[in-house]
């Protein structure tokens, strides 16, 4: 057996047979020489495999949430940005200068029914001042209410035109329409949202398109499950997606993936949060917890993840960089 | 994934629907083992040839292997995604000892290993392996620790050296315990063959360089074989890539020396306990069989627990808790009573909201097999009758003094039939759970 050096010259490849399909790339943000004032802008998708099944993976894009009201905000959130926690644009501030998202998004959460509604005017001015300090792409989130996301989208959609923000979201039960109208008006992208069923994924791909949205301005954000509430049905949602956007018999589905809701809730799980000596750190656990969903969701295949804890996105962001390395 | 035809199995079956494989029919009994959900050795009367022709045409594209006193099986894959399918076999994770540590050292740490638990709804995560390294290279130590840690635990082993005199010493102690041996590299391959005949344990085979390991695994044919594809220097995404290209061989292009279940061993990998944790996660989720850990704490173990449940959860089969009376917080005779079914994401969601809340109350967990709210009601599970059998089994009625009921917002035309039925006030609650703290509040139930 002393021979077996002999055979070693070889080195092995893995067979390839490419999928004849890839994922449409998306442009997110606008320079000023496009049109808009951010100072940095992404292109997200291309690819055309899972993470780390060919030589070249690209990380995903990390986006940090903040919320225009500090409503829910979890314990964990708060113990990092502290007072901000009462300014959207000083709590975003930090996400970007201190903790380094790439991406912001912001929350219209004030204007929910459940929460009394916040006059447009104060959102209006809060947009205003984080698009004057902010200067990466914007992810504009609708509070997740059927009868106002379209209002609430159109009006932020105005104040950024030209700035190539996600507008977050449509749905099959919101006025997806008037969402399109807004995107097309004043140049934004726009998040189709489901839940984990590929069908009706893409059935609102279709109606946006419909509706006059090419497929490199949209992206699909395809579930909301975190680790411990069902996260092994966004892993399987994602996966069966890509699939059938590589295979390319689905071109609706060839939209990058961005997890905007999922990596949040994680905060929610009981276990990601509670203080149970019988369950050690409460801050470990709390981290891990949502860096351990980001982490699941890219592997997937997820293209960019909105995130909450900033402790969370700076493990992530730490594992990607010496991750290369040894 | 290519599955045969169940008419290819059938024809290879006795088609005397005896049910003595516990299943009622042959043609049931194909479609089970095509699914992977039967052994074609629960049939008693297949000859030779037909068990052979079976095995070829069924088995899974991973080999199984098997190890320790309890035979714990590993590998038996047939998927890269488990919506295809499922995963079969969940990632053991064997938490390292090194035989450096000093004897009293070696057995407490062997002791809080056994004795690990964490409950979460009625599950229970156990560690399931530990590995004992040779650190000191010394044979003498690590016989020594291998019998400490068997007189502990009888939880299987994984024996790690590079040196097989070493491997040789470790397995002695535990000659009848079926451990795997870790790791034959190409130099001593030899050597580790001849003690993976002798004692019959399961061989793992160690390196970077995938074309090493493919004629590693060659020479080492008719062995139980695990790979390992990575040395202790090499760089995390670089074992990442190694483990998904050794699946894709063995399911994707069906290459016989890949076809083996793949072993991580991360304590060499991972500097730090997140960051062990965080690779481990993807290991996970990609195909990791066997995953060695230096993480013993249960913050950064309960996650991983949880993801592995998850992803080898079976995706045909709705993830349930089981029904009853569950307490949330410290409720007394005068806090709310909140229904809801059984689906495992429904009682996460909404004793998750409740908890964070820091509400008190008892939530009915109703057996609606898995489904949600909205689907128990149009699959006629979720009945005024049901409901009120749920109420005098769970005796709720000696523990609350009040007679009000919360039910979902989505089965509100229920109300009056359960009222009629169970004598209770039906106060119908909000739609989503997450607005259920501010309701039970808004109309001062709490």
């Amino acid at each position: 057996m002393e021979d077996l050096h002999k055979f070693l010259k070889v080195k092995f490849e893995v067979p390839e047979i490419p999928y004849p399909g890839s994922i449409v790339k998306v442009k997110i943000g606008a320079l000023k020489s496009e049109g808009g004032t951010r100072r940095k802008t992404f292109i997200v998708g291309g690819e055309k495999t899972f993470p780390f099944f060919s030589k070249e993976t690209n990380p995903p894009i990390l986006a940090l949430q903040v919320l225009d009201k500090p409503l829910n905000v979890p314990k964990q959130v708060l113990m990092e940005i502290k007072e901000a926690v009462n300014d959207p644009v000083e709590w975003a501030k930090l996400c970007i200068e201190k903790f380094q998202a790439e991406v912001l998004a912001i929350k219209f959460i004030s204007a929910h029914p459940s929460y009394g509604v916040k006059s447009k005017i104060e959102i209006k001015e809060t947009l205003k001042k984080i698009l004057n300090d902010i200067e990466v792409p914007l992810i504009l989130c609708a509070p997740g209410s059927d009868e106002k996301d379209a209002e609430i989208l159109e009006e932020a959609a105005k104040i950024a035109k030209g700035e190539k923000c996600i507008l977050a979201s449509a749905t099959l039960t919101n006025n997806y329409k008037k969402i399109v109208e807004a995107a097309l008006k004043n140049e934004h992208l726009v998040a189709a949202e489901t839940d984990c069923d590929p069908a009706l994924q893409k059935s609102l791909n279709e109606r946006l398109m419909n509706e006059g949205l090419s497929i490199d301005q949209i992206v699909m954000d395809p579930t909301s499950a975190a680790l411990g509430l069902g996260i092994e049905y966004s892993i399987s949602i994602i996966e069966q997606l890509k699939l059938n956007a590589l295979k390319g018999d689905e071109k609706a589905l060839q939209a990058p993936i961005a997890c905007i809701r999922a990596s949040p809730y994680s905060l929610t799980c009981r276990e990601a949060w509670i203080e149970d000596l019988g369950l050690g750190s409460p801050e470990i656990r709390g981290i891990l917890w949502e860096s351990i969903t980001a982490l699941s969701l890219f592997i997937a295949g997820a293209n960019i993840i909105v995130m909450m804890n900033p402790k969370a996105l700076i493990q992530l962001k730490t594992f990607f960089d010496l991750g290369e390395k040894n | 994934m290519s599955k045969p035809s169940p008419i290819m199995v059938y024809n290879l079956l006795p088609k005397k629907n005896c049910g003595e494989c516990k299943v009622p029919t042959c043609m049931a009994f194909a479609l089970k083992l095509i699914e992977g959900e039967a052994e074609f050795e629960e049939c008693p009367y297949l000859t030779e040839e037909q068990k052979i022709k079976l095995s070829a045409l069924i088995s899974p594209p991973i080999k199984a292997v098997s190890f320790g006193k309890r035979k714990l099986i590993v590998g038996g894959e047939r998927v890269l995604y488990r919506h295809e399918l499922r995963f079969f076999h969940p990632t053991i994770f064997s938490i390292n000892i090194n035989d450096s540590l000093s004897e009293e050292k070696i057995k407490e740490k062997a002791l809080y290993i056994k004795n690990f638990k964490i409950e979460r709804a009625g599950e229970k995560f156990l560690i399931d392996s530990i590995t004992v390294t040779s650190e000191s290279g010394d044979c003498e130590k690590f016989r020594k620790a291998v019998r400490i840690i068997k007189e502990t635990s009888d939880l299987p082993l994984i024996l790690y050296s590079l040196n097989p005199k070493v491997i040789q010493a470790g397995v002695d102690e535990i000659a009848d315990e079926k451990p795997i041996l870790c790791s034959a590299k190409i130099d001593t391959l030899k050597s580790f063959i001849e003690i993976s005949k002798r004692y019959s344990c399961p061989l793992t085979l160690e390196s970077s360089d995938l074309n090493e390991l493919k004629i590693m695994a060659e020479k080492a044919n008719g062995l139980e074989v695990l790979l390992n594809p990575g040395a202790p220097s090499i760089k995390p995404f670089n074992l990442l890539s190694n483990v998904i290209a050794i699946r894709r061989c063995g399911i994707e292009f069906k290459i016989k020396e890949f076809s083996h279940p793949i072993l991580a061993a991360l304590n060499f990998i991972a500097k730090e306990a997140w960051m062990e944790a965080l690779l481990a996660s993807m290991l996970i989720i990609r195909y990791a069989s066997i995953l060695i850990l230096n993480l013993m704490s249960i913050e950064n173990l309960l996650p991983l627990f949880i993801l592995r449940e998850s992803v080898y959860s079976n995706p045909r089969v709705p993830a349930t808790v089981s029904p009853g009376l569950y307490e949330i917080g410290k409720p007394n005779e005068n806090s709310p009573v909140i229904l809801t079914t059984n689906y495992a994401l429904t009682y996460y969601l909404v004793t998750g909201d409740l908890e964070n809340a820091g509400i008190n109350c008892y939530v009915l967990i109703f057996d609606s097999q898995g489904m949600s709210v909205l689907n128990a009601l149009a699959g006629g599970l979720l009945s005024s009758e049901a409901i009120k059998k749920l109420i005098q089994e769970s005796k709720i009625e000696e523990k609350v003094s009040h007679r009000k009921l919360v039910i979902p917002g989505g089965i509100a035309k229920l109300k009056w039939e359960i009222e009629e039925a169970t004598g209770w006030e039906v106060i119908v609650g909000p739609e989503e759970s997450s607005g259920l703290p501010s309701f039970l509040k808004r109309e001062g139930l709490c």
